[in-house]
């Protein structure tokens, strides 16, 4: 490959320490608590941020602006290099993904000849940034006043090696096993995303799909809450942007 | 009124601020906006820093791997800054490979890096010949709104003094090397630059840590870096309205003094972080 | 039928049910305009359990599998749904292990979409779907039972088979997932591994010895490579297989990987609708029934031709035309040359 005269230049090949570490150590468990907080970025339409448990996501909303043809939504979802442990990776694209959970909730019919972008990237990924992800760009979609049936919240759940389902895991839980990510129209009763991988016996996937939806609900009146304090924030000064 | 005055005549607007020696957001020409500083907050990354200087926000987390050192350079280790405006921090962006802005950032910081000498790549040497640490420093820029550069190398020195490596021993039986997540080691920092920016107004006014709107209406930007010895690390000026000597070392004089505001704030940031601990 | 009957059905399917009632195919793939009217033909006739090809909602269209078609490829197939046609070739190339898995050999995937296939994959048109379908196989492949991975190593840390599998997809004729999968199988059910011997001499250096015999080779166990059903639902059932026509008419599908014991390896939701998790449940359930006429008799066949050569293939026949499983269908083999399999899992058009 040409080197790329748009970047610094760095070595051609570099690993990660911690393939040389003697035996990986597991991470504490520590209760994985949410923190969302929408409408924080100056430039964009609509914004919001999440966090839970050390994942954290970043969400940005653009438009509608105008577009040819019927209305799109422009998904793009990333993560930061070192995001992760290990490996520095280079940024997945998940954009897809999260257009399939979103595309169900927005009234795009209400935009004709426009475009809506989301664009949302992780900025830590300690388990679930997918889900996480997809409750971010809905918060950050209904801060940029986009019209929208229900918020799109996501849920993620892995299966431990004993068998055992665990709601929002970790990263090193996630790379054991099993896991599912879901997202769910919480007010129409409705998945509008579903991504299971790893081997899932008899009816393990329904099991786990019932429990991640419980996961969703529970998640549903925390986003609520940011988006009625984002828009008291709004209202004494409306022209603070 | 004054919106729809705004909106027509973004350059009179601002003059006529100017004339009164304030700024529409209620600044003074010297005074910087609020800056903040987050240290340590991207637990994933070797060393990261958040900085915020108003509404510009970058983030910086630096990743430290293995690599084989150059053959003309077998004790130099590397330091690769990138700087990344995405689609996120401002509609202006398009997704893909890196425009001309992010990689004019990029070479600057790396610019920096090199000039002042903050860091002897030879300390990033593990095994000469074999083996040696290769710093990563990633920006991203998530709101964007002016005086990018400052905010960058804020967020840089504040992200390097929080980067911790482990120890790292080579195996003489295997050859491979072994590392020791316990015992870390902080980076050797020589010096911390620190840079400071200013827009040129009408080739006269001179603003120090410009908007995004101030740096669109403009006549000339100047960014000078300073180190800690009120030692110059690097200028950079693109074209624009010049400059008269006097002007260039009115500027150079508030490099200084917010060399020592920045610098108070990350050792006191770093005081609040090992606290916690 | 009449006017007055597509009034009535277009006024009972275009119930106040906002979030379903888009135009449009599910994802980017090849899609076909279809008027309100031929939508709702299609969606009565399913309702019925009955398609506009004759078939039921779980029923298969012939699918044909041809094995051994490109000669320079370590195993390669061709696989043909309805108009779906779809080739794959495996290469098999020496490579270093990953780091993560010194002891393992591994498996990368490129989908090509052939602007031959449909004018919307010209330019770079077809490179997302490829992107797409091949995020969908890696997934599939990403557990420890679908393909052994460790038999692909040659040597820890230094030495290993890297299985490049390219797919190439020559017509888009609906229900592509599956078509790929199933192609991917037959490829690796093909491919021959040359055995390789690692001579080392006195100083430790070492040298690989190729084995010239051609049928001294290694071959892949796959029975447990999973294969995709996709299930699209239309109006208030699900299909599989859907053609062009039957996927403008859903809104969104369900994307199942199984093996042939019935587990499932992969699920995804796809196209832009949303689906009540009753439906998903029900999806989920189906499988069984699904893999059990089209999986429980393809991998049989395979597996136990383990190692045959083109005369041995035929003698597999009676193996699954007696399997109880397809008493009710009507199904043709016929063996062509390079071993090439062709059934039919569609009912006789009288049968219904």
């Amino acid at each position: 490959m040409a080197p790329d005269s748009r970047r610094v230049r760095g070595p051609e090949e570099s690993q990660s320490p911690l393939l040389y570490v003697p035996c990986s150590e597991a991470v504490a468990e520590v209760p994985r608590a949410v923190f969302a907080r929408a409408g924080l970025l100056s430039q964009a339409s609509g914004s919001a941020y999440l966090e839970m448990g050390g994942t954290k996501v970043l969400c940005a909303v653009w438009g509608p602006r105008g577009a040819p043809g019927r209305c799109r939504l422009q998904c793009e979802l990333r993560w930061a290099p070192f995001s992760r442990r290990g490996p520095r990776s280079s940024p997945r694209q998940a954009g897809l993904l999260l257009q399939e959970s979103l595309e169900a909730a927005v009234r795009l019919e209400r935009y004709p000849r426009a475009e809506l972008a989301v664009w949302a990237l992780v900025l830590e990924e300690r388990g679930c940034g997918l889900p996480l992800a997809v409750s971010a760009a809905s918060l950050a979609l209904a801060d940029a006043g986009i019209e929208m049936y229900d918020l799109a919240v996501g849920g993620g759940l892995s299966r431990g090696p004993g068998g055992q389902l665990q709601p929002d895991p970790l990263d090193t839980e996630e790379e054991s096993g099993a896991t599912v990510y879901l997202s769910l129209l919480p007010a129409l009763n409705q998945v509008s995303g579903l991504v299971c991988s790893g081997e899932w016996e008899g009816d393990s996937a329904v099991e786990a799909i019932k429990l991640c939806m419980e996961g969703c609900q529970r998640l549903y009146p925390v986003l609520q809450q940011s988006l009625v304090k984002a828009t008291k924030r709004k209202i004494p000064e409306p022209q603070s942007g | 009124m004054a919106a729809g005055f705004k909106t027509v005549e973004p350059l009179e607007y601002y003059r006529k601020f100017l004339k009164e020696s304030c700024r529409p957001d209620g600044r003074e020409l010297t005074q910087f906006r609020t800056t903040t500083i987050n240290i340590g907050s991207i637990t994933t990354a070797d060393g990261s820093a958040l900085a915020k200087l108003g509404n510009c926000t970058v983030i910086c987390g630096i990743k430290a791997e293995f690599a084989a050192p150059l053959a003309d350079t077998p004790s130099k280790g590397y330091i690769v800054p990138n700087v990344e405006l995405t689609p996120l921090c401002s509609s202006r962006f398009r997704p893909g490979p890196p425009g001309e802005e992010a990689q004019m950032a990029s070479q600057f910081i790396a610019d920096v890096i090199d000039n002042s000498q903050m860091i002897l790549k030879e300390d990033l040497c593990i095994s000469s010949g074999k083996l040696v640490w290769v710093l990563y420093c990633d920006f991203i820029c998530l709101d964007y709104d002016g005086n990018l550069l400052d905010t960058c190398v804020c967020a840089l020195v504040a992200a390097l003094r929080n980067v911790r490596l482990p120890a790292v021993k080579i195996n003489e039986d295997t050859g491979l090397a072994e590392v020791n997540l316990k015992t870390t080691s902080p980076l050797k920092i020589l010096k911390h630059p620190i840079a400071t920016s200013f827009a040129v107004f009408d080739d006269t006014f001179l603003l120090v840590d410009p908007t995004g709107e101030e740096e669109s209406l403009a006549t000339g930007l100047l960014t000078i870096v300073m180190d800690e010895d009120e030692r110059l690390c690097s200028i950079r000026k693109p074209g624009g309205s010049a400059l008269s000597p006097e002007k260039l070392q009115e500027c150079i004089s508030r490099a200084i003094t917010r060399h020592k505001e920045v610098q108070s704030l990350v050792n006191e940031v770093l005081e609040s972080v090992k606290s916690e601990k | 039928m009449t006017a007055m009957e597509t009034g009535m059905v277009s006024n009972r399917y275009s119930v106040s049910r906002p979030f379903t009632s888009g135009r449009e195919s599910c994802s980017g793939m090849a899609s076909v305009q279809l008027s309100e009217a031929e939508k709702v033909y299609i969606l009565h006739g399913i309702q019925d359990d009955l398609r506009v090809d004759g078939r039921g909602c779980e029923d298969y269209r012939c699918i044909e599998v041809e094995t051994d078609v490109v000669s320079n490829t370590t195993g390669s197939a061709r696989v043909k749904i309805g108009h779906t046609d779809v080739l794959v070739g495996v290469k098999a190339e020496m490579g270093i292990p990953k780091l993560g898995s010194p002891g393992e050999g591994y498996v990368e995937f490129f989908v090509d979409c052939s602007a031959n296939a449909t004018p919307e994959f010209e330019g770079r048109g077809g490179e997302e779907l490829g992107t797409e379908i091949a995020n969908v196989l890696y997934k599939i492949f990403d557990n420890k039972s679908s393909l052994n991975l460790k038999s692909l190593c040659i040597q820890p840390r230094e030495h290993c088979w890297v299985l490049y599998i390219d797919v190439l997809l020559l017509e888009c004729g609906g229900n592509l997932f599956d078509t790929i999968s199933i192609a991917v199988k037959a490829a690796l059910f093909n491919a021959r591994i040359p055995k390789v011997r690692v001579l080392e001499d006195e100083e430790g250096a070492k040298d690989f010895e190729l084995s010239d015999d051609p049928y001294d080779c290694m071959r892949l166990n796959v029975t447990n490579v999973p294969c995709i059903v996709t299930l699209s639902r239309i109006g208030h059932r699900h299909v599989v297989d859907a053609t062009l026509q039957e996927e403008a008419c859903s809104l969104a599908s369900v994307l199942v990987s199984v093996t042939s014991k019935g587990v499932l390896t992969c699920m995804r939701k796809l196209g832009r609708g949303s689906l009540d998790p009753e439906s998903i449940f029900e999806m989920i359930e189906c499988r069984h029934k699904i893999l059990r006429q089209f999986l429980g008799a393809i991998p049989a066949f395979w597996v136990q031709g383990k190692g045959a050569t083109r005369g041995e293939t035929s003698t597999q026949v009676p193996n699954f035309t007696h399997s109880s499983l397809f008493k009710d269908k009507y199904m043709h083999l016929h063996t062509q040359p390079y071993s090439a399999v062709c059934m039919s899992l569609s009912r006789e058009s009288t049968a219904i």
